[in-house]
């Protein structure tokens, strides 16, 4: 599924937030959204999402059927263990619950982490929780995946296998959108790249053709 | 297999409390006076104090608790707070501004006017709270501090209302500190109309309560919507910690521990988690009300002070464990 944005503009309390942009999203590649704190990233991840819904213009129209999103910051699930936070993801899907033990285990395994299955979530490190939100993700089996600077708090080594991974997930004909400001790795890992400025598009398309800030 | 075993172990644990109920007490009675008195097959004093006191009090320590384990549940579930309880949160202390008001005779309603008013006003509590939770930014710690300051503000209210009546001070310290002196079969009766539907509500809609627990952001994504499904997790809560209230005054910390012991024990699954709740609430109820009655026999303590002692430390803990 591809995501299209035309025209876009949001404004904040007479404060104009992203200035009548439009870009894309491509299916089956891993798209990075960069920018500087402000510029207006996670605002265009929040309408995509309908948290905001005060907007001009048009963006594709995102069920919570097509997406799911891992936001800025999740708390920590008190209570649940890792498997039962990634068996919450295949919540929407008919599926019994012992393959769900099964299949959660698989996802788990498919990002190193199943020796964690059992430990409670908020136990394991930042890393590792990524690693579950994605399986988690991924659980629901959607065709649109959306983060926003999930790798804030970890450390370079992890994130350039996090990065790698979202590549590979991104193969299996899912439109993959990550918010960040990790340039750097964006630009080696990434597919599609926009860079936001100060609310307005300042350069679309592949990392190769990027010239810098 | 483990969980079967645990449930048989709860059963027996609680039928252990039941005989302790009925077996021991002030009135120094032999263990045949008692059998007789239980079966029925005179009419002695015993077969009053069996049959009008003892099984009564036992019964609605049990169910009460139960309406209180099932409360917390629900309210830890829809609030993601690990302190969360009816009557810690102010949900209880709803009910006992009404009761308050009844009892200091600001208004004179018949019996069941009095159990649907306490319910009311739990009810109102619960939705305000559950109002609270929803709005975007509170986190889980933040929801506990309000919840405990609502808990102490509907308590003050409490207590003033029925300063202003000349009640007697056993039936202030029952209502504010918890006391099943006064059971009888009507209390029975009211508390089983609201827990068995609560309960069986509960069960059908237990799978969209689980989600919440990840956030309102996330249960979005897992088409469950979280605002709506709150307010009605958190109006049974409310019900039941009105119906509670009404039978045995302000119990604390049994919302509180009961479905964190039922998660150690049977594990995080929801319909064991609100079964266990609600089970281990009432044996905990029990246990407390035992406690309270025997402990400096024939001075009876509140039964809340007995359910303190054990839910104090545990909330510390829990407390101390907070991010």
């Amino acid at each position: 599924m591809k995501i299209d944005i035309s025209n876009l503009s949001v404004l904040f309390d007479d404060q104009i937030i992203l200035d009548d942009i439009s870009c894309h999203f491509p299916e089956g590649k891993f798209s990075c959204l960069v920018g500087e704190n402000g510029s207006g990233k996670s605002t265009l991840l929040r309408t995509l999402t309908k948290d905001i819904d005060k907007f001009q213009g048009s963006i594709t129209d995102l069920k919570s059927s097509d997406y799911s999103y891992i936001p800025q910051n999740i708390d920590d699930p008190e209570f649940l263990s890792v498997q039962e936070v990634v068996k919450l993801g295949f919540y929407q899907s008919k599926i019994r619950d012992q393959d769900l033990t099964l299949q959660s285990h698989q996802l788990l395994k498919r990002f190193d982490i199943e020796h964690l299955e059992s430990r409670r979530f908020s136990e394991i490190s930042m890393g590792q929780k990524q690693r579950a939100w994605l399986a988690f993700a991924l659980a629901q089996d959607k065709k649109v995946i959306l983060m926003d600077e999930p790798l804030a708090a970890v450390d370079l080594q992890s994130r350039k296998n996090f990065y790698s991974i979202l590549n590979t997930v991104s193969k299996e004909n899912r439109t993959l959108v990550l918010v960040t400001h990790d340039l750097g790795i964006a630009m080696e890992f990434c597919e599609h790249m926009v860079h936001l400025h100060q609310g307005a598009i300042a350069f679309e398309g592949p990392p190769k053709n990027f010239s810098g800030l | 297999m483990r969980l079967f075993v645990s449930y048989i172990g709860f059963f027996f644990t609680i039928s252990m409390f039941v005989l302790v109920g009925l077996f021991f007490g002030p009135s120094d009675a032999t263990l045949s006076e008692i059998t007789s008195g239980l079966i029925r097959s005179d009419d002695g004093p015993m077969k009053m104090i069996i049959w009008s006191i003892r099984i009564p009090r036992i019964i609605l320590s049990l169910l009460t608790g139960c309406c209180l384990g099932l409360s917390g549940a629900l309210i830890q579930l829809s609030s993601r707070s690990a302190i969360g309880d009816p009557n810690l949160f102010g949900i209880g202390g709803g009910a006992s501004i009404f009761l308050a008001g009844s009892y200091a005779g600001v208004f004179v309603f018949d019996e069941h006017w009095i159990f649907f008013g306490s319910i009311i006003s739990s009810l109102v509590v619960s939705l305000v709270l559950s109002r609270l939770i929803s709005s975007s930014d509170l986190t889980p710690v933040k929801l506990a501090i309000m919840g405990i300051a609502l808990g102490t503000l509907t308590i003050s209210i409490g207590t003033a209302v029925i300063s202003f009546g000349r009640v007697f001070p056993g039936q202030v310290i029952g209502l504010v500190a918890g006391s099943f002196t006064s059971s009888n079969w009507d209390k029975i009766v009211y508390l089983l109309i609201i827990l068995i539907p609560v309960l069986l509500i509960t069960f059908l809609l237990s799978k969209r309560f689980y989600p919440i627990m990840l956030g309102d952001v996330l249960s979005k994504s897992l088409g469950v919507n979280p605002i709506r499904n709150r307010n009605i997790a958190m109006s049974l809560a409310g019900i039941l910690s009105g119906a509670s209230v009404y039978a045995g005054g302000l119990i604390g910390f049994v919302g509180l521990i009961a479905p964190h012991l039922s998660r150690k024990i049977l594990g995080n699954h929801p319909s064991h988690l609100i079964l266990g709740s609600t089970i281990l609430g009432g044996l905990l109820t029990l246990f407390s009300d035992q406690l309270a009655r025997l402990l400096f026999a024939p001075t009876e303590l509140p039964v809340g002070m007995a359910s303190t002692i054990l839910g104090g430390p545990m909330m510390m803990y829990l407390a101390w464990r907070l991010k």
